[in-house]
């Protein structure tokens, strides 16, 4: 009974300083990110003035665009959401609505509001798709607008089938619920303008809509959402995609663009062979093939991240839908990993291969293991008196504070840079949440993220879910929107 | 010190730098709020000045001598609006400007400043003589062109732009190529935007050895409409890199060289470059010439014709008038290879005669999706 217990008593302690090694690791990592991003944001900031967005907007040699927009069951806000598409600030684009088998009215209500006109046309399979068009629609007037309808297919495949259809050299993505900013579109382009040799990919930052004021689809007032599980997010989201991405970006090894907002050459997507429709993270598992692609092929390259912000969504206001959210979130993420695994340790990917791959299995994908097994732990640990109940206490206040630091050092971040949060009381309230976010969020998060790491290991078919939305506060009548996931394809891109 | 101390100063060390960003967020927004409503305080009483000598339409002396008499203090707050404004005026309310600027010692400041070591202040004198478009300072400017910071370069390429001047030209072009290059399209638009003075150095460019010198300069040409550059264009067209010939194909359809048509009508054939071939097809629609119909219909018949050749066929087809319609129409009527691309380009063509005619407008709720085609 003695050895059992020896046993137990260095498997524990072992564990205990594995978890605490692991606990400096990762913070420390996320510390490192927000200092590249701090850096990368005073550049940006210096050189803001010189960028020269104005010449790009009334450029005849900018780049033209192909935005795509994959639809379904979206009558609610389609009509809204193309208005202000076809409104961007940019010399010249084109907007591809891909209806994917929409049951709702979404195509009716495209067609009564652009006064739609089906014409024959071609499109070439430069890219395999599932479902081919059953129709293309364009405005009879000058709108530079298409609709496509086919069958359901999911949201891949009428990506893929849109980058078919598009024109342009450039296509960028918008999922159908994006608020885009007038001038977005000229934010992810200016890399392409700045640099077109190298850059193949640039994302856009994706902020939190909730609670914002819309009006005729753009964002008119930030402010915080009313809700605390939307609140959580909003700083979630400042720390992890903002601040995260713009490290990652920096050091040139940025692995994931937002299928909310991201842009794209063409004649790369169509040598990747586009988005794959059996992936559940699909706009990430894009970018990686697109990494391991020129990686491989040796070209000098670069997928960079627009700190900007250009798009905003709605995020989750129950723990039901979140969970669902962080689910696939996660089990994306494993998928990915499992099928570049070739890639990881690597040295022919680099960065990839060496660094980003490494640290998202390390400190996205196993940190809810550890995280709910340390819990276990220190609860097994003081039922068998191993752990000091003073220290496990001191030491959960040190994660807690390290968490707060991190949170406000990125709240401080944007107060430098873009303070789009203008009001007293959502400073406060963004403080105040990013004390409360460790007690119960990040824990469920975890779970959530385990149950999703757990699908992907036991495999079998994805569940897609309903993802209801509550809308927006708009300035003409408190509308709401709602729109409900595809049985083929997600209609929510990870951020 | 035991692991309890340790904790504790670890909790102590991060509740301070909780606490310190939390301060310096609060601290940084005062100062922001502070320093704009001080500058707007500023600026507030003299805004009626300004907008005073934008509008006038004789010399408002008393205002300008108003605005010249300004205080230092005042001056660091109203000179910002002053250059910003600059950039949107034309005319004599620009010149009135420029000549206060001048008067209160922005330009010569401003050249000082493309010295600096630091290259941010390098930025902000090359765009400040980039806005008074002063060609006295297209010598500060020229050194900035090769400077070793890639945004000094880019301002400074757009300032010289701004100033008409047309020995900037060639340094542009020059830009191109070498370790501190500018990327086409920044060096495209700068000299767009000389216009006309920039020509001379564009021909002479268009035999370049270096091809990315030879295809910018012919993307301007292009864009610019220069009649004169339609027989060096031709030349290039027959003999020179793939990116270039596709450049001078666009260019030739946007200029409208007539003599284009028989060398278009060659670099259309099976052996050429998949996008010269497209490039080319679209300069022969745009060119409208019927005698290029017979060997568009050709290849939109052929089996093996790659779709984006066939679409560029079509499209160039419906862009010559009756012939190429017919020719259309003949096709489609076939329902060989060619027949869904002469479909769908009846269909546009149908659809952009309707844009330009008039037509009833369609009430909410009716739809209007109209007959099938």
């Amino acid at each position: 009974m003695t050895v059992v217990r020896a046993v137990v008593v260095a498997v524990l302690v072992g564990f205990d300083w594995a978890v605490i090694g692991y606990f400096v690791a990762i913070n420390t990592s996320y510390f490192l990110l927000l200092m590249l991003a701090a850096t990368e944001f005073v550049r940006y900031l210096r050189w803001l003035p010189f960028v020269g967005y104005e010449e790009t907007r009334a450029s005849p040699l900018s780049p033209p665009v192909s935005i795509i927009v994959p639809a379904y069951n979206e009558e609610a806000g389609i009509a809204t959401s193309v208005s202000a598409m076809l409104a961007l600030q940019y010399p010249e684009f084109e907007v591809v609505v891909v209806i994917d088998g929409a049951k709702d009215r979404t195509f009716e209500v495209l067609r009564e509001s652009f006064d739609l006109v089906e014409v024959p046309r071609v499109v070439t399979a430069e890219i395999p798709v599932r479902a081919q068009p059953t129709g293309i629609w364009v405005p009879r007037g000058n709108a530079p607008l298409t609709v496509v309808v086919k069958n359901n297919s999911g949201r891949a495949d009428s990506l893929n089938l849109g980058i078919n259809v598009a024109r342009y050299p450039l296509v960028c993505m918008v999922d159908a619920d994006s608020i885009l900013d007038a001038e977005s579109l000229l934010h992810v382009a200016q890399p392409f303008v700045d640099d077109p040799d190298r850059v193949v990919a640039s994302g856009g930052v994706i902020r939190a809509a909730n609670g914002c004021t819309v009006r005729h689809g753009r964002i008119v007032e930030v402010r915080m959402p009313r809700e605390w599980l939307a609140r959580i997010q909003v700083v979630e989201y400042l720390r992890a995609f903002l601040l995260g991405r713009t490290g990652w970006s920096k050091l040139n090894a940025l692995l994931v663009i937002s299928g909310a907002f991201g842009l794209f050459r063409r004649d790369v997507l169509v040598a990747a062979g586009g988005l794959d429709a059996g992936c559940i993270g699909e706009d990430a598992e894009l970018v990686v093939r697109i990494h391991r692609m020129m990686r491989e092929a040796h070209r000098d390259y670069r997928v960079v991240f627009v700190a900007e912000p250009v798009s905003w969504t709605e995020v989750p206001t129950t723990l039901k839908v979140l969970g669902r959210q962080r689910r696939r979130w996660s089990r994306g993420l494993a998928e990915i990993v499992w099928r570049h695994r070739g890639m990881i340790l690597n040295p022919r990917y680099g960065r990839i291969g060496l660094v980003a791959l490494p640290y998202y299995i390390l400190f996205e994908l196993l940190a809810p293991i550890i995280e709910v097994t340390g819990v276990f732990a220190v609860i097994l640990g003081v039922a068998l008196g191993l752990v000091n109940l003073t220290f496990g206490a001191l030491f959960l206040l040190v994660a807690v504070l390290y968490a707060l630091a991190l949170s406000i050092a990125s709240l401080l971040l944007e107060e430098v840079s873009f303070h789009r949060y203008r009001r007293w009381r959502d400073l406060g309230t963004a403080v105040v949440v990013s004390l409360i976010e460790n007690v119960g969020y990040r824990q469920a998060t975890a779970v959530f993220q385990l149950q999703g790491l757990w699908a992907a290991i036991r495999g079998g078919q994805q569940v897609w879910g309903d993802m209801a939305r509550a809308g927006f506060v708009t300035t003409s009548t408190a509308t709401t929107s709602t729109a409900t996931t595809s049985p083929g394809g997600d209609r929510e891109s990870r951020p | 010190m035991d692991r309890l101390a340790e904790l504790l100063l670890a909790i102590g060390s991060l509740c301070a730098l909780a606490v310190a960003f939390a301060l310096l967020v609060v601290g940084w927004r005062v100062a922001r709020l502070v320093r704009e409503r001080v500058r707007a305080g500023r600026a507030a009483p003299i805004r009626s000045t300004l907008m005073a000598v934008a509008v006038a339409d004789e010399r408002p002396d008393a205002e300008l001598d108003e605005l010249a008499a300004l205080d230092a203090g005042t001056w660091r707050a109203v000179e910002p609006q002053l250059l910003a404004l600059l950039g949107k005026l034309r005319g004599s309310a620009r010149e009135w400007l420029v000549d206060l600027l001048r008067r209160r010692g922005t330009e010569a400041a401003a050249r000082a400043l493309t010295r600096s070591r630091l290259a941010r202040r390098r930025a902000v004198g090359a765009a400040r003589l980039g806005l008074l478009a002063s060609t006295q300072s297209v010598a500060d400017l020229f050194p900035l062109l090769a400077d070793r910071n890639v945004h000094v370069r880019q301002v400074a390429a757009r300032a010289l732009s701004s100033t008409g001047a047309p020995e900037a030209a060639a340094p542009l072009l020059g830009c191109l190529v070498g370790r501190r290059r500018l990327p086409y399209r920044i060096v495209g638009q700068a000299l767009l935007g000389l216009g006309a003075p920039a020509v001379p150095a564009l021909l002479d460019a268009v035999a370049d050895s270096e091809p990315l010198i030879a295809a910018t300069a012919i993307e301007v040409l292009g864009l610019d409409r220069v009649v004169a550059a339609g027989r060096p264009l031709v030349g290039v067209l027959t003999d020179g890199s793939d990116e270039v010939r596709i450049r001078a194909a666009r260019a030739l359809g946007r200029i409208g060289t007539p003599a284009a048509v028989r060398p278009l009508l060659a670099a259309i054939g099976p052996k050429q470059p998949t996008g010269l071939r497209v490039v080319a097809l679209g300069a022969l629609g745009a060119l409208g010439d019927p005698d290029a119909v017979p060997s568009l219909a050709r290849l939109l018949a052929e089996d093996d014709t790659e779709p984006r050749v066939a679409t560029a066929a079509a499209g160039a087809l419906a862009r010559l008038g009756d012939p190429g319609e017919e020719a259309l129409r003949a096709l489609a009527g076939l329902g060989g290879p060619g027949a869904p691309y002469a479909r769908a380009a009846l269909a546009t063509a149908e659809l952009a005669r309707a844009r330009v005619a008039p037509r009833v407008p369609v009430h909410a709720g009716r739809g209007g999706s109209g007959p099938p085609p």
